[in-house]
């Protein structure tokens, strides 16, 4: 990484770029960001009834907007923001954000990195561990109250086990090239608090974020996430090792094998 | 990088900006070998996309041909170039880095692979790798002889005796 190095929350960005991944409901078109269709996210809407927008647009929505008591005008789904930068994100989610959230719905935040040795050093239990416990921290700072957040955070809820296990899977989820829905329970789940999907998207993504009743909070979570890493990448101080293989010479073979024929 | 040794394999593995980069190193034998069986034909990178020539390295990053994949009872794979060291699938040890030209030479050969790794994984390879390229080495390379003999019990000789 050459140039000046820049600063982010107090410390040196090692965060090549980022994306963020929004689940929900939304009552109007976000321009230039499509919905894609995300069958985790679901709204209990009483017989709902859709029909194509007439705009033209391609999409469906709830024919009897709005007098739907408050339920999304367009079906759920997810939105997908291009790679940017960390400093756009605050922008972005501010612009695309939902209007109608609930628990089926995550917030993901996928952050890749100028070369590959910082990626494999995330690759360890220590910085799993160490995500949790500073989201956990910053929770309490900020008093979050939302119970969603706080259940990602415990890895014994079963919500959590299900969609965002506390599992170390870096290695095997690293080389995964197709997104995999039903990997659920193998050694490569895409499933679980920290997701390496190296070989798919070239990020660490971290599924561990609900997606908050207000963007404010949201936007604060992702940055969390951003300069809890950097501050882990920045304290790392030791050399890389390598490993040796070495096959020792053995004394040749020798052998007779005889045979009697009476 | 590799001292000159005598060990009929040497590799090392670290993590670095481009993912990992491995030395190997290995005796004349076992270059022989892949040479001998793979008709001496040098071919580039086939399988996958991974593994990259360590820019300034001025000799290219060649493999000698090789086509049967050896494999008794032991799951490691010389066919796949450029792949994972641990391929994803099948889980075998990826040894066909043991087929690169010049690996003989004083120093070995080392190459980048663009691939990222736990040191927990690291560690849990190259245990690995050890005992499937001494497997490699003990059933392909170790000399053997082997004496066959044959005999004829002449019974009515010792009847008459």
């Amino acid at each position: 990484m050459g140039g000046r190095r820049e600063i982010i929350d107090g410390v040196v960005n090692r965060i090549a770029l980022v994306g963020v991944e929004l689940e929900g409901g939304w009552d109007r078109i976000v321009p230039g960001n499509p919905f894609i269709h995300d069958g985790s996210v679901r709204f209990d809407i009483p017989n709902p009834r859709y029909t194509m927008d007439p705009s033209g647009s391609g999409l469906e929505y709830l024919k009897d907007y709005p007098e739907n008591k408050g339920w999304p005008r367009y079906k759920p789904a997810e939105i997908v923001s291009q790679t940017m930068r960390v400093t756009d994100v605050e922008a972005w989610m501010r612009l695309a954000y939902p209007e109608h959230v609930n628990e089926t719905c995550g917030l993901h935040a996928h952050m890749s990195f100028h070369n590959k040795l910082n990626y494999s050093r995330l690759m360890s239990t220590d910085f799993l561990e160490t995500i949790v416990r500073e989201l956990r921290a910053w929770g309490e700072r900020e008093k979050i109250e939302d119970d969603r957040f706080w259940q990602r955070l415990d890895p014994t809820h079963p919500w959590t086990k299900h969609h965002c296990a506390h599992v170390f899977l870096a290695d095997g989820q690293s080389t995964v090239k197709k997104k995999d829905f039903s990997s659920r329970g193998s050694s490569r789940s895409r499933y679980t608090f920290l997701n390496y999907c190296m070989a798919q998207h070239g990020t660490v993504e971290c599924r561990g974020l609900p997606m908050f009743r207000d963007v404010e909070t949201a936007v604060k979570a992702v940055q969390q996430v951003f300069t809890i890493t950097n501050r882990y990448l920045s304290k790392i101080r030791q050399r890389e090792r390598s490993v040796r293989v070495q096959v020792a010479a053995s004394e040749p073979v020798y052998q007779e094998i005889s045979r009697i024929v009476i | 990088m590799v001292e000159c040794s005598t060990l009929p394999v040497d590799v090392m593995l670290r993590r670095d900006r481009d993912g990992l980069k491995l030395t190997v190193k290995v005796i004349p034998e076992v270059e022989e070998f892949f040479k001998k069986w793979g008709g001496g034909v040098e071919t580039p990178v086939t399988h996958g996309r991974l593994w990259r020539q360590i820019p300034g390295d001025k000799a290219p990053l060649r493999f000698w041909t090789f086509e049967r994949n050896l494999r008794i009872e032991q799951n490691y794979d010389m066919l796949s170039l450029g792949a994972e060291l641990v391929l994803p699938g099948t889980g075998y040890t990826n040894l066909s880095f043991l087929r690169t030209v010049g690996a003989s030479a004083e120093g070995g050969r080392t190459f980048a692979i663009e691939q990222v790794m736990s040191i927990a994984e690291m560690d849990t390879l190259a245990n690995r790798m050890g005992k499937l390229a001494e497997h490699f080495y003990l059933a392909y390379i170790q000399p053997a002889n082997y004496r066959v003999f044959v005999g004829v019990l002449d019974l009515g000789r010792e009847m008459r005796q």
